[in-house]
């Protein structure tokens, strides 16, 4: 493990211009003819015991960021910075081996348990696998530990000879976030882990894994493809669109007062659940364009309702606002435009004194 | 270092809210229940499984169950068609304990051929756990009763007839069985052995090795199966004893067979390391070795078992076929292809119709090794229900 220079101190993953292009092959002897840019330059930092979202439309890259984080996949270039208490190294660039203690720390949350739980294990080895990759504890050790987990997920010792068909679908992404939590890793990355589940039980999953950070200190960056899953969980947002980052920005700015057209898209299609002046509504058409040809100049002006020449030719760099340095975007017309929030000020401080 | 000693604190024991999940008797039962469950529902394959396992004791034990050996020959009793076991005295009507009338051979004078009437004066009873030839029981115990047989050794009992040189057919078909059967249990396990292992590495790597697997497994199967078949067992050299032509013919049936269930299991592998618990396995660290045993294998199992019982009949209809061409097992083995042999030409099968004997018992192994493999088959989803 060679420890790399951390630009930023205080980050426990610090990602710079991170790109994963997957090539596309053809032919009988599989040249590659073109790539799909699935990531295309992303860079922001994760702070402990925060939960980061990352937000996009299906297909922006937000799983592929994942798994570059958990390294499922190599990237094709950057920097992924992680720090442990032996200091910072770059995941993007270790090898097998010397990925191996460092994957005891940071683990993944998969969208659907259907397909996450191995249907021929039973839930306790399913919940043990990662203690026993790194051979931690012994057999007993292990059985106690995944019963106290099982417990500790709200579904009880008991459950630890169960296989997954026998069980519902709260309760198999229960055993999924037992699993990821079995080695007690520092970062989690959770890919998206309500959107499979039905609405009833959606907010049990995601108020254990706010408990659960709590108790256990736990970092997530937690991916999903609606806003409305995020503000609940967030401190920060982050918008991907199509590879690349459209704005980062505190949760609560986000649906205050969003900075970036796609931001604001985005919140659009959200059912509004405060009272309050509707004003005339921009709703995305068409599809995300395919990442193979992304769109020239700003990758999100074919969709843009605001978009002008400069949009076409030039693409914005991911700024921070000159007023606001928590919020950067990426949008040519930051300055000029003025979007529509998700609600005002005022309305949130009635909510929270409704809710109080 | 070992981090379960800080662990265990974080986990106390409180409880979160626990789900009760609805439990009908499907979400009771684990995996290998609903599997065997699924299996007994289908009548068929439990049938044909039963009757599998009756014919492979049978020939297993073939000694005791055969009331002669395999080259027992009566010159007197040459094309013998098969004798009647009889209860009743067809004269006066009177029951017996089982019997039967001997057969006399007469030449008939205007066709020259041999002609069997029995000899009504003279009843045979029929013995149980008879004292007859000596044989060693799965090729070790020295044994000499059988299951049935003549009480009279001078006068043979041939149920199902004989053949040229007077030997039971009966009773070679039982030891022909021993080749017949254990020829698609042996090429079939090659099959599993060759086709698994390639499957999984050219799925589960990929890139040049299956490039190259690919192409030969298309070469292999480009070419139809009987003349590859014959091509190949044709080069077994004949001064081979019959014991190592017996394993040639097992290694050219597997030859091709592999290539079937070497693609399948490529698919499967290809298909199961996009799952997300490999990915969960793999993001934890998991050794290619680990995924293999714990995540490939089990989910493929089932696959594997089904297309390999389906490969069985194929195999055992491949090697009936080469050894009724003459290229198959050589005598003194005794096979069931081997045995059809006797009725290659069409005037046997008018006046020896029996010797076609051999064929119904290749055609019920057949039928019931398909119809357990569509038992499996339906078995290997056991969550549709
Ligand atoms: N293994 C892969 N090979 C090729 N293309 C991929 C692969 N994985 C994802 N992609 C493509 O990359 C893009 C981003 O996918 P993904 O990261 O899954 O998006 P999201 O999770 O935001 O829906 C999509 O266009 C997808 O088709
Ligand atoms: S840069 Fe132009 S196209 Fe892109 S979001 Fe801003 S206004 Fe729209
Ligand atoms: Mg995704």
């Amino acid at each position: 493990m060679t420890p790399v220079e951390a630009v930023d101190a205080g980050a426990i993953l610090e990602i710079r211009d991170l790109r994963l292009h997957f090539p596309i092959k053809a032919g009988l002897l599989k040249k590659t003819v073109a790539y799909v840019k699935a990531v295309d330059g992303v860079s922001f930092s994760v702070y402990p015991g925060e939960t980061v979202g990352l937000v996009g439309e299906s297909g922006s890259g937000k799983t592929t960021i994942g798994r570059c984080i958990v390294r499922l996949y190599k990237p094709t270039t950057g920097y992924i910075g992680f720090r442990t208490s032996e200091g910072v190294s770059d995941i993007a660039n270790l090898d097998k081996r010397e990925l191996q203690p460092i994957r005891r720390d940071i683990q993944m949350l998969f969208q659907d348990p259907n397909s996450s739980l191995n249907a021929r294990m039973r839930v306790g080895d399913i919940i043990a696998e990662p203690l026993e990759i790194h051979a931690i504890g012994t057999a007993d050790e292990r059985r106690s530990r995944v019963e106290d987990l099982l417990e500790h997920v709200g579904l009880g010792a008991e459950m630890y000879n169960r296989y997954p068909h026998q069980l519902s679908g709260g309760q198999r992404q229960r055993v999924g976030v037992a699993r990821a939590l079995s080695i007690e890793p520092r970062l989690v990355i959770c890919d998206e882990p309500v959107s499979a589940l039905d609405v009833s039980v959606q907010a049990q999953v995601l108020n254990l894994l706010a408990d659960l950070q709590e108790e256990l200190g736990l970092t997530y960056v937690f991916i999903a493809h609606d806003l409305s899953v995020v503000e609940y969980i967030s401190d920060r947002v982050m918008v991907m669109y199509l590879g690349k980052l459209m704005e980062t920005a505190p949760t609560r700015k986000i649906f205050e007062r969003p900075a970036h057209p796609y931001t604001e898209a985005l919140l659009n299609s959200i059912p509004k659940r405060v009272r309050g002046g509707h004003r005339k509504r921009f709703v995305l058409t068409g599809d995300i364009p395919s990442p193979v040809n992304p769109p020239s100049g700003c990758v999100f002006h074919t969709r843009c309702q605001y978009a002008k020449d400069i949009c076409k030719t030039e693409s914005p760099p991911l700024m921070p606002l000159p007023d606001d340095p928590d919020t950067s975007v990426a949008c040519h017309l930051v300055d000029e435009l003025s979007l529509s929030p998700y609600y005002t000020s005022e309305e949130r401080a009635g909510m929270e004194t409704n809710r109080a | 270092m070992n981090r379960l000693t800080g662990g265990f604190g974080l986990f106390g024991a409180r409880k979160k809210n626990v789900e009760l999940g609805v439990q009908d008797e499907y979400q009771l039962l684990t995996v290998r229940q609903l599997m065997i469950r699924k299996f007994l529902r289908n009548r068929m394959a439990l049938l044909s499984f039963i009757a599998l396992v009756i014919i492979y004791l049978v020939t297993l034990f073939a000694g005791f169950f055969a009331p002669y050996t395999a080259r027992d020959a009566d010159s007197k009793l040459t094309y013998s068609p098969p004798m009647t076991i009889r209860l009743q005295d067809p004269e006066t009507g009177h029951f017996h304990p089982p019997f039967f009338y001997p057969l006399r051979g007469k030449r008939n004078m205007e066709t020259f051929q041999l002609e069997y009437v029995e000899e009504r004066e003279k009843r045979i009873p029929v013995q149980f756990f008879v004292k007859g030839e000596p044989y060693k029981a799965l090729g070790i115990i020295a044994w000499d009763v059988h299951l049935f047989g003549s009480s009279d050794p001078a006068e043979r009992l041939h149920i199902m007839g004989s053949d040229v040189r007077g030997r039971d057919l009966f009773s070679r078909i039982i030891y022909g069985g021993q080749v017949s059967l254990s020829v698609g249990i042996f090429g079939v396990l090659i099959t599993i052995a060759v086709g698994s292992v390639i499957g999984t590495l050219s799925g589960y790597y990929g890139g040049v090795f299956d490039n190259v697997v690919q192409r030969v497994i298309e070469t292999i199967r480009s070419f139809p199966q009987l003349p590859l078949w014959m091509a190949l067992a044709a080069a077994i050299p004949p001064q081979w004893p019959p014991e190592w032509v017996y394993a040639g013919i097992v290694v050219v049936l597997a030859f091709i067979n592999w290539t079937g269930l070497s693609r399948e299991v490529r698919g499967l592998v290809l298909s199961l390391k996009e799952r997300d618990y490999v990915h969960a396995a793999e993001a934890s660290g998991a050794s290619t070795a680990r995924i293999v045993r714990k995540h490939l294998i089990p989910n493929m199992a089932s696959h594997i078992i089904v297309t390999a019982t389906l490969a069985v009949p194929v195999t055992i209809l491949g090697e009936s076929a080469l050894s009724f061409l003459g290229i198959g097992v050589r005598p003194p083995m005794v096979s069931w292809g081997l045995l059809l042999n006797d009725a290659i030409k069409i005037q046997n099968i008018v006046l020896y119709p029996w010797t076609l004997f051999p064929g119904a018992f290749i055609l019920v192994a057949v039928i019931a090794y398909n119809f357990l493999g569509d038992g499996l088959r339906d078995m290997v989803d056991p969550f549709s229900r």
